[in-house]
C-alpha cells in the first residue's frame, strides 16, 4: 500500500490497538496525536506522558482472577536469535512492528528500517499479516515486557545490591531521635533488603570529622575508624567498610544497637557532608548501589560546605527564585561522577532550621535518588513515618546500574524529561537506581510538520542489573492513533495525567524563571486547552492563518461555562480545579510564608510523583468523619469503584468533600490528605463522646496540641479511623508508609494557616 | 680522702660517680700528658646507701647560693659561719645568708640534712613543681609483623598492663598502611582515629593537632583503663594487600609523629613513654629509609658513607625533629619535653635503627633489635623497662624506676671547665663561665636534657683544667696587676675568694651535678650530688718523661720511687670507659681507622707516661697494678662492635652506641670436672672439649658446650642418676646466664651453642686469636681472623711506649 514518491505512508495501521500498556506503568496526556504540527498547535494540547516503568503490579483487576498469569511483566529469555532489534535504531521488536514478505522481514515503527528476520525467528504470517505466533511472544502481543539480557548488554558482571548509609551524628541528630529512628528503620529493613545472599552493606557517619566502621565478619565487635583530615580524606581499610550483608550479620546488628548511644553526649555543632560523600564514594565506587544519606544540619564543613543565605526581604519577590536554585555547583559535580560510578543517593534531610534543600536536593535529582524532609523532626511524631519511607525505600524492589532511552516514531520527538536522572549523551537518562516508585515524565512534538502514519510508536527500554545480579531489560512500548480530528486529541485528553505534566513543565519555568511565570504558565495552558476544547473540529485554519475566534471567544476566558456556549468536555472538567489547585500548592503559591526549603522539598516530590499522587498532592482529599456511614473504616462488602476504598482490604472511605471552607462546620472532624501529610481538623463543638473515642479527652480546649494523639483502637470509631488513616497509605507496595496525623484545632492559629494552605 | 690509698669503688658507692683520675693535676699542662681524659661517669639515680644521702627525698626546695651565674646547692663542703648564718658557696665563693627558717635553728648540732658532712648527695622533691599526674605509655605497634609476631606482641603488652600502676595512661597506636589511634576507655564500640601515610614531613603532625582540636571530646587516646586488652585481643595484621614485588607499606616515621604530637598536645608536660614496637623498614611516608619495590635494596655501610642513600638523610632529619615540637629546630625543645621514645625492633631485616637512634638517644628512650617478639630478648627487655624498686626501697619501694624529662647540669670550681658530655643527653645549649672551649662529646654547655632515666643510667663527663697551674703567689701577682685596671670593688671581691680557695679552703676541687627530673609519682625532683677532691701540684722536672735516661739507676725512671699522687688515683676501669666513649663518639664523624689509631696512640702515650721502663728496652716495661689492666681493656675496645662495624648492619652499629658503656672487655667462665668454674683467658686456647664456657659480651651470652660435653649431652646422659655430676656441669653454666641477664638491660642476646656449629661463632669472635690459621697446633680450637692477639698486641705497645 505505499504511495509513490516524496512523504510516503510507511506504517502499517492494522495494529491491534487493545494493546495497551498499563496505566500504572504508562499514561499519556492524550491517546490521540494530531498528525501535523499545525493542528497541534491549533489544539494547544501538550504532548507527554508520565512513566513509571518499575510500577508494582496492580491488583485492580483482581475482580478478574483469569489474568492471573498476567499479575507480572513477562519476563523473556531471549532464543538462539538474541534480542531482536531494528539495525538501524535499536528499536526493540514489539507488537506494533509491521511483518512483510511473509514474515521473512519486518518494518521498524519507530524509523521505517526494513530489517530481516534472523533465521531462528522466523514465523509464518497469518491472514491478517500478523505472525502465527505473537501469542506465543510476548514481546509480540503485550505492551511490557522483560528481557534478560546477554552479556553484550554488560559492560561489566552485574554488582551484587549494595547498600550505603551516610549518618550525620552531630548532636542535633542525636537529640532529635533521628539517630534512633535511622537506627530502627536500617535494622527493621536488614531482612528484606533485596539481593540476599550477595547484597553488601557499609555504614559511615559523620560529624566533624568522618567515621568509618569495619564490619568484617568474625570481629568480636565493629570498629569505628575515624579520618581526622576533611581535605585528605582517604579509606582507612581495604576491605571490611562495605561487606556481605550475610556475612557480617552479627557485627551489623551489633552496630545498629550501638548507633543510638554511640554518640550520646556529642557536643558537634556541624557536620561535613562533603567530605563524607566523598568518603562514601570512595568505599562503594567500585560497585555502585543505593547510597542513603541521613543530615539534619546544613553542612559547613570542607567540601561542599553552604552558606547559610535564607533571607526574608526577597520572600515573595521575583528574586524568592534565587533560594530555589542551588547556591553552587558542588553537589552537582559530585551528583554526575556518583552516577558516572552508579552510585544513587536518597537523601533525608531533618533540618531545624534553614539547611538549604535546593543546593542538597541536586544530589539525589541527579543521581536518580529521592529526597525527603522532616522539619523539626521529633522521634515520636515523625518517626513512625520516617521509618516507614526508609523502610519502604531499602526494600523495595530496586533496579540498579540502570538507563533508561525513550524511543518514538520518526516525525516525533521528545523535547523534555521530567524527573531524578543524568542525562547522559543527548536521550540516555543515566539511572544509577531506579525503583518501583521512580516516576519520570516527558514531552514530545512534532519533529516534522506531517507524521507519515496512522500510528505513533514510544517504546521505553530500561536496562538495568536485578537485585539478583541479572542484566535485564524492560521495554515499554506503546502505539497511539494519529489523527487529524482536533476534537478526537480534545476528548481523549487524560485531565489527571494532563495535569501532572503541566505542573512538573510548570516546576521547570519556576526554577528557569520565577514562579510568577511558573503560575502564568499554569493558568495559561488551562485556557488554551478550554479554549481549544470548545472551538471543537471547525475548520479554522485557512492556507496556515488562524482564522478569527468565533464571536464572544474573548469572553469565555473568564466566564466558563457561559452561555449558549458549547460546554467543556467531560474528559476536561476538572481541569480549571486540578490547574487551580495547582497554583495554590506550596509549590508554586505566592505570599511570603512559604519556606524555601519547604518549597524544594515540595518541588522535588512533585516532580517525581505519578499520575494519582501528583493529583491528591495539589487537590488533598477531605474526609468528613464525625458523620461517616457506618461501613466506613472497614473492609467494603462489593465492588466498589477506585475513589471509595483504600488500601489492600478495600477498606470503605468516608465520601469525600469538595475544598472549600463551607463544608467545615464547627460541630464536624474532617480528616484531609494529600499523600504526604494528614491533618485532622477537630471543630470547636465536637460531639465529646467522639473527641473521647479519638483522644481519649472530652474536650480539646486548652490541651496542648503537641501531645495529643490520635487513639488508634480501643473503639470502633478510633479503630475505624485508624483504618481509613491506614488504608490511605497502603498501596501496592510491600512496606506500607505510616501516616503522620497533624491534630489541628478549630482556631488554633499556627497549625491551621497549615490546614488551610 | 687519702690520696695515697685512693679506692676507685669508694665514689661509686658513695655519690654514684667513678672519675678517671681521683686526684687532678693541677695544669692543664700536666693534665694533657696523662692522656687518659679527666671525667666522672655519674649515674644521677643510683639508689645510695642511707649513710651517703638522706634515705628519703627531701620535702622542700634547696638552699641555692645567691650569684645569677652559679645557684650551687647547699651541699656539706660549704662552709658555715653557725655565728653570723652565712655559707660560703665552695664554687663561686660567695658569702650567703641562710634564709630565715635555717638561720634560727641551725648549729653545729643541729644540720639539715644537705649539710651533715656524709651526705653528698641529697635529693629533693620540690614542692613548688606542680605534681605532673601519673605517667602515660603509648604502645606503637607495627601491624605489618606476621600474626605470630604480632600475638606475641600483644601478650607481651598485656603483661606489661599487668605491671602497670593503676593509675598510669595508656595509649595505643598501630600502623600500617596507614595509622591508627585507637581510643582507650571507651564503654562503646572500639574507635579508631586513622591518619593517611602522606609523603609530607609536617602532615602528620598537622592533621593530628587539628584531630585533637576536634575531637578531644569524644574520643579518648590516652586513658587508664584497661580496654586496651581487648583491642589488643582484635588486634589484626594490616589488611592491604602487597604486591609480591613489593615491601609492605609501613608508616613508622608517620607513627611516630602522630604519637609524639599526641603527647605533646595531650601532655605536654607529664612523663610519657613512647614505645614503638617495629617489625621492619620504614616504606611508605616520612621517615621512610627504603624504597616499596623490592629491587632496591636496603641501605648498607658503603651507601651511607658514600651519600648514596637518598633517603637516609632526610630520614635521619625527620626523626631527630620529631625529639621537640616541630616549630623548633634544634634538639633544644626536648629539654623540658619529658616524653621518652623507645623502639624495640623485631627483624631478620634492618628497620631503620640508625634513622631513629637521635631520637631515642636524645630522650632517653631504649633500643633494642631482636629477631622476634617471642625472643626473650625482647620480652625480658621490655619487662625490664617497667621494672619497679624493690619493696624494702624508702619512699620509693615498689615504684617504677623509670623517670622522665631529666636535665644535668654541672658545676665546677673555677680551675677547670667542663668539655663535654657523652652519653644518653642533649646539649641544652647553656654557656656559663665553666663551659670549656675544648669540647668532647656533647659539649659547648654545662647542661643537658637526658629525658627519660633509669638508676642505671650513666653520663660520662669531660673536664678541662684551665688551670695554667700557677702558684697562689703567681696569681695575686695577676691580680696586682689587674687591680690597676679595674674598679677596685671587683678587685676586692676576686682577691678575696683566691684567697679565700688558698687559705681557707686549701686546694680542692668541686663538682656539683645537679639532676633534676620527674619522678615515676609525677612529682619533680632534684638530685644534688657535690664531689670534693685533692689538686696535685707536681715538683718542677716531675713531668718532664722524656729527659733524658739517668744512668746507673737500675734502668728505671725516677718515678719508681715516687709514684705522683695523680698516677696513684687512676682508676682504669673508668679511663677505659671514658677513653671508649670518646671513641665511639668520634666514629659518628670521623673515620673509623682514624678514631682507631688514635686511640691506639693514646694508649701508647699513656703507657709511656706512666709505666715504669729503660727508654728503648721494650723487656723492662712493668705497668702498677692501677693500670695493668687498661692495655687490655684498649685491645677489646678496638675488637668490639663498637669500632668494628664489619659484619653489622648500620642497624645494629647504631643500637651500640645509644647504650651506655658499661663493659668492654668480655668475660669468660670455664666450667669443667676440674673445680669451681674459672675465669678463662678470652683466647682460643680455652675452648677445650670436655668443657662448658659461659661468654658475657655485654650484648650477649653465650654458653659454649665444648664437643664432648656436646656428645654427652645429646645422648642425655644428664637425665641419668649416675651422671649427675654432668647435670650439674650443663646447669651451673644456664644459671649463671640467667643471673646475669636479670641484671642487665638491655637484656642480652642468650645463645645456647655447641662446638663445631654455626652458632658458635659468637663464642669464637670474640676470642683472642692466639691461634689463627696462620700458627699451627695447640689443643685450643682455631680462630679464623687477621687480628692480632693480645700478646702480639702487648708485643708491640712495650715496644712503641718505650721509644725514646
Ligand atoms: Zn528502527
Ligand atoms: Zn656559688
Amino acid at each position: 500500500p505505499q504511495g509513490g514518491g516524496g512523504a510516503v505512508d510507511i506504517f502499517q495501521d492494522n495494529i491491534d490497538t487493545s494493546i495497551q500498556a498499563p496505566s500504572r506503568i504508562l499514561r499519556l496526556t492524550t491517546n490521540y496525536i494530531p498528525s501535523n504540527a499545525a493542528l497541534a498547535h491549533a489544539t494547544k494540547v501538550p504532548m507527554g506522558a508520565v512513566i513509571r516503568p518499575l510500577a508494582p503490579y496492580c491488583d485492580d483487576t483482581k475482580s478478574s482472577t483469569d489474568e492471573e498469569d498476567d499479575e507480572d511483566v513477562p519476563v523473556i529469555q531471549p532464543g538462539a536469535a538474541g534480542i531482536i532489534r531494528c539495525k538501524r535504531c535499536r528499536t526493540y521488536i514489539n507488537a506494533f512492528v509491521t511483518w512483510l514478505e511473509n514474515g521473512r522481514r519486518w518494518r521498524c515503527n519507530i524509523c521505517a528500517q526494513l530489517n530481516e528476520t534472523p533465521t531462528p525467528y522466523f514465523c509464518h504470517l497469518d491472514e491478517s499479516g500478523q505472525r502465527r505466533d505473537r501469542y506465543d511472544r510476548p514481546e509480540l502481543s503485550q505492551a511490557c515486557i522483560e528481557y534478560i539480557a546477554p552479556s553484550e548488554y554488560m559492560v561489566r558482571p552485574p554488582q551484587p545490591p549494595s547498600y550505603f548509609f551516610l549518618i550525620d551524628v552531630s548532636a542535633v541528630s542525636v537529640r532529635s531521635g533521628m539517630l534512633q529512628s535511622v537506627a530502627d528503620g536500617i535494622a527493621r529493613s536488614l531482612d528484606d533488603l533485596p539481593g540476599s545472599p550477595r547484597t553488601q552493606v557499609g555504614f559511615l557517619t559523620y560529624d566533624e570529622s568522618v567515621q568509618y566502621y569495619s564490619l568484617k565478619s568474625g570481629l568480636t565487635q565493629p570498629q569505628m575508624l575515624v579520618v581526622a583530615d576533611l581535605v585528605e580524606l582517604f579509606v582507612p581499610a581495604p576491605d571490611d567498610l562495605l561487606v556481605n550483608l550475610q556475612e557480617s550479620r552479627e557485627v551489623i546488628d551489633m552496630f545498629l544497637e550501638n548507633l543510638p548511644t554511640m554518640f550520646e553526649g556529642s557536643t558537634a555543632a556541624s557536620s561535613c557532608l562533603g567530605p563524607a560523600l566523598k568518603a562514601a564514594f570512595t568505599v562503594t565506587k567500585h560497585i555502585g548501589g543505593k547510597m542513603s544519606v541521613f543530615q539534619s544540619l546544613l553542612p559547613q564543613l570542607g567540601d561542599g560546605a553552604l552558606a547559610p543565605r535564607e533571607n526574608h526581604q526577597i520572600m515573595g519577590t521575583v528574586d524568592e527564585v534565587k533560594l530555589l536554585r542551588p547556591s553552587q555547583t558542588w553537589f552537582k559535580e559530585t551528583a554526575v561522577e556518583f552516577s558516572r560510578s552508579q552510585i544513587s543517593v536518597d537523601m533525608y534531610l531533618f533540618p531545624r532550621s534553614y539547611i538549604d534543600v535546593a543546593t542538597l536536593g541536586d544530589l539525589p535529582k541527579l543521581t536518580a535518588g529521592t529526597l525527603r524532609t522532616y522539619p523539626g523532626f521529633n522521634y515520636d511524631t515523625d518517626g513512625p513515618k520516617f521509618e516507614s519511607e526508609l523502610v519502604r525505600s531499602l526494600t523495595q524492589h530496586t533496579a540498579f546500574e540502570s538507563v533508561m532511552r525513550i524511543r518514538c516514531t520518526r516525525g516525533m520527538k521528545i523535547t523534555n524529561f521530567y524527573g531524578n536522572f543524568f542525562i547522559r549523551g543527548s536521550d540516555l537518562l543515566a539511572l544509577p537506581n531506579c525503583n518501583s516508585d521512580s516516576v519520570f515524565a516527558f514531552d514530545f512534538a512534532h519533529d516534522e510538520h506531517n507524521l507519515n502514519s496512522s500510528f505513533m510508536t514510544i517504546q521505553s527500554a530500561l536496562l538495568y542489573t536485578s537485585s539478583e545480579g541479572e542484566r535485564r531489560i524492560r521495554v515499554i512500548t506503546q502505539a497511539i492513533p494519529v489523527t487529524s480530528l482536533a476534537s478526537e486529541v480534545i476528548n481523549t485528553v487524560d485531565a489527571e495525567a494532563m495535569s501532572a505534566l503541566l505542573a512538573k513543565q510548570a516546576l521547570d519555568v519556576a526554577v528557569k524563571t520565577n514562579l510568577d511565570n511558573a503560575r502564568g504558565k499554569l493558568q495559561q495552558a488551562c485556557i488554551d486547552l478550554i479554549r481549544a476544547s470548545k472551538e471543537g473540529d471547525k475548520p479554522r485554519r485557512v492556507s496556515g492563518y488562524a482564522a478569527p475566534p468565533p464571536m464572544g471567544g474573548h469572553q469565555q476566558q473568564q466566564g466558563g461555562e457561559a452561555e449558549g456556549e458549547k460546554a467543556i468536555p467531560e474528559n476536561l472538567k476538572l481541569l480549571p480545579l486540578y490547574t487551580l489547585a495547582t497554583m495554590k500548592n506550596v509549590a508554586f503559591r505566592g505570599g511570603t510564608d512559604v519556606h524555601p526549603d519547604e518549597r524544594v522539598h515540595a518541588m522535588h516530590r512533585l516532580n517525581n510523583m505519578d499520575v494519582i499522587a501528583s493529583k491528591h498532592f495539589v487537590y488533598p482529599r477531605m474526609f468528613s468523619l464525625h458523620n461517616m456511614s457506618s461501613n466506613a473504616g472497614l473492609p467494603s462488602a462489593n465492588d466498589a469503584d477506585d475513589e471509595k476504598v483504600a488500601g489492600k482490604n478495600d477498606i470503605e472511605l468516608p465520601s469525600v468533600l469538595d475544598l472549600t471552607i463551607d463544608r467545615l462546620a464547627s460541630n464536624g472532624i474532617f480528616l484531609l490528605d494529600n499523600g504526604l501529610d494528614m491533618f485532622l481538623w477537630v471543630g470547636r463543638s465536637s460531639d465529646p463522646a467522639i473527641l473521647n473515642s479519638l483522644f481519649g479527652t472530652n474536650s480539646l480546649e486548652g490541651v496542648d496540641m503537641s501531645r495529643v494523639t490520635l487513639q488508634t483502637s480501643g473503639n470502633d470509631f478510633a479503630s475505624r479511623v485508624n483504618a481509613i488513616v491506614c488504608a490511605l497509605r497502603e498501596d501496592d507496595s510491600p512496606e506500607t508508609l505510616v501516616a503522620k496525623v497533624t491534630v489541628v484545632r478549630e482556631g488554633d492559629q499556627g497549625l491551621e494557616s497549615r490546614f488551610f494552605w | 680522702m687519702q690520696q695515697d690509698h685512693f679506692d676507685v669503688s669508694y665514689t661509686e658507692e658513695t655519690a654514684g660517680t667513678r672519675l678517671s683520675f681521683h686526684c687532678w693535676p693541677s695544669s692543664r699542662l700536666e693534665a694533657t700528658r696523662c692522656v687518659a681524659p679527666m671525667g666522672a661517669l655519674y649515674t644521677p639515680l643510683k639508689k645510695l646507701p642511707p649513710t651517703c644521702a638522706p634515705p628519703t627525698a627531701l620535702q622542700y626546695d634547696p638552699i641555692r647560693c645567691s650569684t645569677a651565674t652559679c645557684h650551687a646547692v647547699l651541699n656539706p663542703y660549704c662552709q658555715v659561719d653557725f655565728r653570723t648564718k652565712l655559707w660560703v658557696c665552695p664554687f663561686c665563693l660567695t658569702r650567703n645568708h641562710f634564709p630565715p627558717h635555717y638561720a634560727e635553728n641551725i648549729s653545729e648540732n643541729n644540720l639539715p640534712a644537705e649539710l651533715i658532712p656524709q651526705f653528698a648527695t641529697c635529693e629533693y622533691e620540690l614542692p613548688n613543681v606542680p605534681p605532673a599526674g601519673p605517667p602515660a605509655f603509648v604502645f606503637c605497634i607495627d601491624t605489618c609483623a606476621p600474626v605470630e609476631e604480632l600475638t606475641e606482641l600483644a601478650d607481651s603488652i598485656q603483661q606489661i598492663l599487668n605491671l602497670l600502676p593503676e593509675d598510669s595512661l595508656v595509649g595505643l597506636i598501630t600502623f600500617g598502611t596507614n595509622v591508627q589511634v585507637h581510643e582507650i576507655g571507651f564503654g562503646g564500640l572500639p574507635r579508631r582515629m586513622s591518619l593517611e601515610a602522606t609523603r609530607s614531613m609536617e602532615q602528620p603532625r598537622a592533621t593530628t593537632t587539628k584531630w585533637y582540636a576536634l575531637s578531644n571530646k569524644r574520643m579518648n587516646p590516652l586513658d587508664s583503663s584497661m580496654t586496651v586488652e581487648s583491642i589488643l585481643d582484635d588486634l589484626r595484621k594490616d589488611p592491604w594487600p602487597v604486591p609480591s614485588d613489593k615491601r609492605v607499606a609501613r608508616c613508622t616515621g608517620c607513627a611516630m609523629s602522630v604519637a609524639t604530637s599526641l603527647l605533646d598536645l595531650a601532655l605536654p608536660r607529664s612523663g610519657a613513654r613512647l614505645m614503638m614496637f617495629v617489625g621492619g623498614p620504614c616504606t611508605s611516608g616520612p621517615g621512610q629509609i627504603v624504597n616499596r619495590l623490592k629491587t632496591e635494596d636496603m641501605r648498607s655501610h658503603a651507601d651511607i658513607s658514600r651519600n648514596a642513600e637518598p633517603l637516609h638523610k632526610p630520614a635521619c632529619e625527620f626523626y631527630a625533629r620529631k625529639k621537640g615540637s616541630s616549630t623548633q629546630a634544634a634538639a633544644n625543645a626536648s629539654a623540658t619535653s619529658a616524653h621518652v621514645v623507645d623502639v624495640f625492633a623485631c627483624s631478620l631485616d634492618q628497620v631503620g635503627m640508625l634513622e631513629m637512634a637521635e631520637l631515642v638517644e636524645a630522650t632517653g628512650g631504649q633500643m633494642v633489635l631482636g629477631d622476634s617478639f617471642g625472643q626473650s630478648v625482647f620480652k625480658e627487655s621490655l619487662r625490664r623497662v617497667f621494672r619497679t624498686f624493690e619493696p624494702d626501697v624508702p619512699e620509693d619501694g615498689g615504684k617504677m624506676q623509670m623517670a622522665f624529662g631529666a636535665t644535668l647540669e654541672v658545676l665546677t670550681s673555677r680551675e677547670f671547665k667542663v668539655s663535654g658530655a657523652i652519653g644518653p643527653v642533649t646539649s641544652l645549649g647553656k654557656k656559663g663561665p665553666n663551659v670549656s672551649d675544648l669540647e668532647v662529646g656533647k659539649g659547648g654547655t654545662n647542661a643537658w636534657s637526658l629525658g627519660g632515666v633509669d638508676p642505671e643510667t650513666t653520663v660520662a663527663i669531660y673536664f678541662d683544667i684551665s688551670n695554667p697551674g700557677v702558684s697562689v703567689i703567681s696569681l695575686c701577682m695577676l691580680v696586682s696587676i689587674a687591680y690597676s685596671l679595674v674598679s677596685y670593688s671587683y678587685i676586692t671581691l676576686l682577691l678575696y675568694s683566691i684567697l679565700d680557695v688558698s687559705t681557707a679552703r686549701g686546694k680542692r676541687r668541686f663538682i656539683q651535678f645537679l639532676t633534676k627530673y620527674q619522678h615515676a609519682n609525677g612529682r619533680t625532683r632534684l638530685r644534688a650530688t657535690t664531689l670534693c677532691g685533692p689538686w696535685y701540684n707536681p715538683p718542677p722536672g716531675e713531668g718532664e718523661k722524656r729527659a733524658p735516661p739517668q744512668p746507673g739507676v737500675n734502668g728505671y725512671n725516677g718515678n719508681m720511687e715516687q709514684p705522683s699522687p695523680v698516677k696513684m688515683s687512676f682508676d682504669q676501669e673508668a679511663a677505659a670507659v671514658l677513653l671508649a666513649r670518646v671513641a665511639v663518639d668520634r666514629t659518628g664523624s670521623e673515620d673509623v681507622a682514624d678514631v682507631l689509631r688514635w686511640v691506639d696512640r693514646s694508649l701508647i702515650r699513656l703507657c709511656s707516661k706512666f709505666a715504669d721502663y729503660v727508654p728503648d728496652d721494650p723487656n723492662s716495661f712493668r705497668l702498677a697494678p692501677e693500670f695493668s689492666l687498661f692495655p687490655q681493656f684498649v685491645f677489646h675496645l678496638r675488637r668490639s662492635q663498637f669500632l668494628q662495624l664489619f659484619n653489622s648492619s648500620p642497624d645494629e652499629a647504631a643500637e651500640n652506641t645509644t647504650n651506655s658503656l658499661v663493659m668492654i672487655q668480655p668475660t669468660l667462665l670455664s666450667y669443667s670436672f676440674n673445680g669451681p668454674p674459672q675465669p678463662a683467658l678470652l683466647d682460643s686456647q680455652s675452648v677445650r672439649p670436655d668443657t662448658i664456657l659461659l661468654l658475657d659480651t655485654f650484648f650477649h651470652v653465650v654458653v659454649f658446650h665444648g664437643e664432648t660435653c656436646a656428645a654427652w649431652r645429646e645422648q642425655r646422659y644428664h637425665e641419668q642418676e649416675e651422671h649427675a655430676a654432668f647435670r650439674d656441669l650443663l646447669e651451673a653454666p644456664q644459671a649463671d646466664a640467667q643471673t646475669i641477664m636479670d641484671n642487665r638491660f638491655p637484656v642480652p642476646r642468650y645463645i645456647v651453642c655447641d662446638q663445631h656449629k654455626s652458632e658458635a661463632r659468637f663464642l669464637m669472635a670474640k676470642l683472642n686469636p692466639s691461634q689463627t690459621h696462620n700458627s699451627e697446633g695447640g689443643g685450643g680450637a682455631q680462630v679464623f681472623t687477621d687480628d692480632v692477639s693480645l700478646r702480639v698486641f702487648m708485643e708491640h705497645l712495650m715496644k712503641l711506649a718505650v721509644q725514646s
